[in-house]
């Protein structure tokens, strides 16, 4: 399942990023590596804010699209 | 005496600044928001009878970065040897921190590793186990807490023993080079490391402010309506500032003439220095110090709150249609203060195509040197006797702002698409916890860190501006000065856009300083051959009432007073942080030639 498909305030695991290299590794040094959790805090407008290892980041929708979770 | 290099690294957002500061009592500015560092800072400090030389570098995830700032730091590091890297890392996200450290620690020797922000960890009962990470790390470790000042003995005792040479045991690690590896290893060693107690005080740092901030309705118009006070703030605060220096240089001027009168100075030189550099020099800083002396700290205390970057959050769903970033929003901010302090502050956006676009557009924000003329365009419009005046001159100022937002986004989605077509781009950006910002410092750092550089660079580019000014008013070919021979050159170009060619032989020659334009016009207007004194920087309204400009002389002057070329500290700039010069006369004629564009316009649409 996609990352945008979470709720507000549940929390998953991350799979898969689906992402070219730079945007990839990017993402990995926030920690959006194979298996951290993730919860879903906000969204404005088509950016959202996820809570990963105890910091807040904010994506675009187009790249949260491109991030695979699950439970 | 042998001098000791030892610098600092780390992710954005630790503290790095603030470790820094206490270190060296040089009070260097942090900012609550990533990539505040955009250069390496320097300062030196004394353990017993051992000097230190420190750097402090901009904030990095990795050692692989993109944008520009966190590239030095990269750079820097792997290029230099030092007696000593210290990394702060945040307490609160260790595992990822860890990655940067465990990079570090393949490639470097004496390291220290300094967890910051220890008391926040003992606010939510975390435990932390620091003779433990010392096992697993090697390295010295300290728990500090920058803030509250605890802990920054152990540092220094660390510092000293290590340049000392007392960990002689210290290697280069054997670490796997892969992210994922390194991170796998960064969490499992946070799970050693970290304890959470079961009956975890989860502090909220998010979601508090954030209700507020991040909502779906309230979000926009707070924004705008603190950016509103603070530009109300510094409008109305700099005004007074600005008549104290106007009287102020205007007594030194009759001093100054006093003094050339006595030491027999002839006549020649007199003008050159006094009418030419000094006037220009004390218009110059009259009108441009007080605000900018209000402006910045008001931003910078913003900044130290944590505001910044989601504002930029917020504003990034609407620039994404104008193939922008949201950051860029912040360049812009930045830009109401100094167009070349927003160029520079571009940096920390991470993407080059969007970063290349914001430098270029940052000059459609009408700077604070700009500010004051389009006051008194604006009051030119109203007549002051009618009541409501100073809501009136507001109320325009907003609609000029909103103009310039407008115009910054047009003009971003066109160079997208026929200047910058096919780079990547993306918008990742950490939102860090609210921290109360340390007012007093901010004042004193923002002074020092920007007003006074850029009150520099202005000082630097007026004196040579004075003298070509009045030279070219006061030299004379065929009985023609060069300053009447550009009007009339210029004039059936300034005639098709609503303006004249004395108006567009100001804007020329206020190059190297918009706050000069003004005086300039009112010098071509009066056929003077001198800029007006200081003193009657309250009359210029009155002059210009008086000189028979139409409405639409106005709007055409208000509207090619916001789209024209930057000042020459800005085309430098671009030059610099874009490293070509192609961009820089990009910079001058693409709002140049919009400003012409929407000014002939106005011919079919005010009669």
């Amino acid at each position: 399942m996609k990352l945008t498909e979470l709720k507000k305030n549940q929390t998953a695991r991350i799979l898969f990023i689906g992402l070219d290299w730079n945007l990839k590794k990017r993402l990995l040094e926030m920690g959006f590596c194979f298996g951290s959790e993730i919860k879903f805090i906000y969204e404005f407008n088509t950016t959202f804010a996820y809570e990963i290892k105890n910091s807040l980041v904010a994506l675009r929708k187009e790249d949260a699209e491109n991030i695979f979770i699950s439970f | 005496m042998k001098k000791f290099n030892i610098c600092l690294i780390g992710n954005p957002n630790v503290g790095k600044s603030t470790v820094f500061n206490c270190l060296t009592g040089l009070k260097q500015h942090t900012g609550n928001w990533t990539g505040k560092t955009v250069e390496t800072a320097k300062g030196n400090f004394k353990i017993e009878n051992y000097f230190f030389e420190i750097i402090d570098l901009p904030g990095t995830y990795s050692l692989d970065a993109k944008a520009k700032d966190e590239n030095i730091a990269c750079e820097y590091i792997l290029k230099n040897n030092f007696d000593a890297i210290i990394i702060v890392v945040d307490a609160n996200c260790l595992s990822r921190n860890l990655l940067l450290v465990l990079e570090i620690m393949r490639l470097k020797k004496n390291l220290i590793l300094c967890v910051n922000f220890i008391d926040e960890l003992e606010e939510q009962n975390i435990l932390f186990d620091r003779n433990k990470l010392k096992k697993i790390l090697c390295m010295p470790i300290v728990e500090i807490s920058a803030k509250k000042k605890f802990g920054l003995k152990r540092l220094k005792y660390e510092i000293l023993k290590m340049c000392l040479g007392d960990y002689k045991n210290h290697r280069v690690m054997n670490l796997p080079n892969q992210i994922e590896k390194l991170y796998e290893i960064g969490d499992l060693i946070e799970k050693l490391v970290v304890k959470k107690n079961f009956n975890v005080r989860q502090k909220n740092f998010f979601y508090g402010w954030d209700k507020i901030i991040l909502n779906k309705f309230f979000a926009l118009p707070v924004m705008f309506l603190l950016l509103l006070i603070i530009f109300w703030l510094t409008i109305f605060g700099a005004n007074y500032f600005s008549d104290w220096l106007a009287i102020l240089f205007g007594e030194l001027e009759i001093l100054l003439r006093k003094l050339f009168f006595w030491l027999g100075i002839n006549k020649f030189l007199t003008g050159l220095f006094i009418d030419g550099m000094y006037r220009t020099l004390a218009w110059i800083i009259a009108v441009m110090l007080p605000p900018m002396a209000i402006f910045f700290p008001l931003f910078n205390i913003l900044e130290d709150f944590g505001l910044l970057p989601r504002i930029a959050f917020n504003c990034d769903g609407i620039f994404k249609k104008f193939n922008c970033h949201g950051k860029q929003v912040l360049s812009m901010c930045m830009g109401f203060g100094c167009n070349a302090a927003g160029v520079v502050s571009c940096r920390t956006i991470n993407s080059e195509r969007e970063k290349l676009i914001a430098i270029l557009t940052n000059n459609f924000t009408p700077c604070n040197g700009r500010f004051p003329g389009l006051i008194i365009l604006a009051s030119m419009l109203i007549n002051k006797t009618k009541k409501l005046f100073l809501l009136k001159i507001a109320v325009i100022l907003a609609l000029i702002i909103i103009f310039s937002v407008c115009m910054t986004l047009i003009s971003s989605k066109i160079l997208a698409r026929f200047f910058f077509k096919d780079r990547e781009s993306f918008f990742i950006l950490e939102l860090p916890p609210y921290r109360k910002p340390k007012i007093f410092e901010i004042i004193i750092r923002s002074v020092f860190d920007k007003t006074l550089k850029i009150l520099f660079r202005a000082v630097i580019v007026a004196i040579p501006a004075g003298i070509l000014i009045w030279l070219l008013a006061n030299l004379k070919f065929n009985s023609v000065s060069f300053f009447n021979f550009f009007i009339n050159l210029f004039d059936p170009f300034g005639k098709l856009i609503n303006l004249d060619g004395k108006i567009l032989t100001a804007f020329f020659l206020g190059m190297p300083a918009n706050e000069i334009i003004f005086p300039l016009i009112i010098m071509a207007y009066k056929n003077n051959s001198t800029l007006i004194p200081i003193e009657n920087f309250k009359n210029i309204t009155y002059i210009l009432k008086s000189s028979a400009w139409t409405i639409k002389t106005i709007l055409a002057m208000m509207i090619f007073y916001v789209n024209h070329f930057p000042c020459a500290t800005t085309l430098l700039t671009i030059k610099k942080e874009t490293g070509n010069i192609k961009y820089m006369f990009l910079a001058f004629i693409f709002p140049t030639l919009i400003g012409f564009l929407l000014c002939f316009l106005l011919n079919f649409f005010v009669f």
